[in-house]
């Protein structure tokens, strides 16, 4: 018999209780950039510093009775851990605490089935990818995975390069995966980074990546002269976030495929 | 005559609740010291088949203000900050207080010969590569 905890969640999991919820309307959305706290926390660094500097309001924040009972405060606002901001047809989804491996499956599906109904016409996921010489590393390099031979070739033609062979474990490869169901149009950015500690460097070379792709024109000179600083304030969640990505075997990242055809 | 077998913790605790995470994040240690102004860094060690390699993220630091000892199963690192830190709007303890160092000490994996240890700190990360300790026997093949 399955003891009554382990029971509720499946009970929950069958009645998906993941909720977006607008705190303002959102009409219609054209890109919906991802960064949750994966390697480096690169993708929650990235759209932080997007965020900040194209000045996108929150509008809204994804709700859960399968996310833990967390509260953030921001000078003396309580506020949902896992957030939406909007800006002309422009939507970042980002979260102040990891994302546990259980949750990650139906947080995904409703992600990608909500930016369906905003008629998005392409989702970005940003993350990282841990290599082991990155103090040596001045420009840290930008490899892209794209759902569709469209969006391949969508990212090679802007100066990206493609990863070719690997395995991709976490947040990105399960919305990717939502989204190849969905037939959304989706694509994954990872940047060369450090593994465990917070890494600027790597996120700056993302939002380059993606001024190109998308025409953000983001400067990334202020993220890059705050670097120290960000490497600071963020030890705490790369603390919390290694730990969780221990239970989802992310070293499989670092592993060559088997299949060869 | 009845004999009482006696319950291990492991099988108390309910299936699917992990009893030494739970554990060990209810008695985790924070990340900083107001007591001492002092934060603890980042760390991240790692093995190859000779060494141990230890690497220690120091945002703020230079190199001449880190003091690095080594010894056969720890590393032990207190470096000064170049410019005190002060989070205003944080918590209740921590506004008042301005960090000023890091201190930590790992704990290596293995046994390592400390004065084998070379460091090098470049970008804010410092990395202490150690030799392991061993004693190897030539054994003849029959």
């Amino acid at each position: 018999m399955l003891p009554s905890r382990l029971f509720s969640w499946c009970r929950v999991l069958e009645t998906e209780e993941v909720r977006v919820i607008e705190t303002s309307p959102i009409e219609r959305i054209d890109h919906c950039l991802v960064g949750f706290p994966d390697v480096g926390l690169v993708g929650l660094i990235a759209v932080n510093h997007i965020i900040g500097a194209l000045g996108l309001v929150e509008s809204g924040y994804i709700e859960s009775d399968l996310l833990p009972p967390v509260i953030v405060v921001h000078q003396g606002d309580p506020k949902a851990p896992v957030r939406v901001y909007t800006k002309d047809r422009l939507a970042v989804v980002t979260s102040e605490i990891p994302i546990q491996p259980m949750i990650m499956p139906s947080l995904s599906k409703k992600m990608v089935d909500w930016t369906k109904t905003k008629g998005s016409k392409l989702v970005v996921t940003l993350s990282g990818v841990a290599v082991q010489n990155r103090l040596e590393i001045e420009n840290p390099a930008v490899y892209g995975v794209g759902a569709w031979p469209e969006t391949r070739e969508f990212l090679t033609k802007s100066g990206v390069n493609l990863l070719e062979e690997g395995f991709m474990v976490g947040m990105h490869a399960s919305i990717m995966k939502e989204a190849l169901k969905a037939k959304v149009p989706s694509l994954i950015l990872l940047a060369q980074s450090h593994s465990q500690y917070p890494d600027p460097g790597a996120a700056a070379s993302i939002v380059t990546s993606l001024n190109r792709l998308l025409n953000l024109n983001v400067d990334v000179k202020g993220l890059l002269e705050q670097a120290e600083e960000i490497r600071l304030r963020m030890r705490e969640l790369m603390q919390r976030t290694s730990k969780s990505m221990r239970g989802m075997e992310k070293a499989q990242e670092q592993e060559l495929p088997a299949m060869y055809v | 005559m009845i004999r009482r077998k006696k319950k291990t913790l492991r099988e108390i605790v309910p299936f699917g609740w992990d009893f030494e995470e739970i554990a060990q994040n209810f008695f985790e240690e924070p990340m900083w010291d107001v007591s001492r102004s002092e934060m603890r860094p980042l760390t991240q060690v790692r093995e190859t088949d000779d060494k141990v390699i230890v690497s220690i993220d120091l945002p703020y630091v230079k190199k001449e203000n880190i003091e690095l000892n080594v010894t056969e199963d720890r590393v032990e690192v207190t470096a000064t900050m170049d410019r005190c830190v002060k989070y205003n709007r944080w918590g209740t303890v921590q506004k008042n207080c301005e960090f000023k160092s890091y201190r930590t000490s790992v704990g290596l994996p293995r046994r390592v010969t400390p004065e084998s240890a070379v460091a090098k700190f470049k970008s804010g990360v410092l990395e202490i590569e150690i030799q392991k300790k061993v004693e190897r026997h030539r054994i003849e093949v029959q």
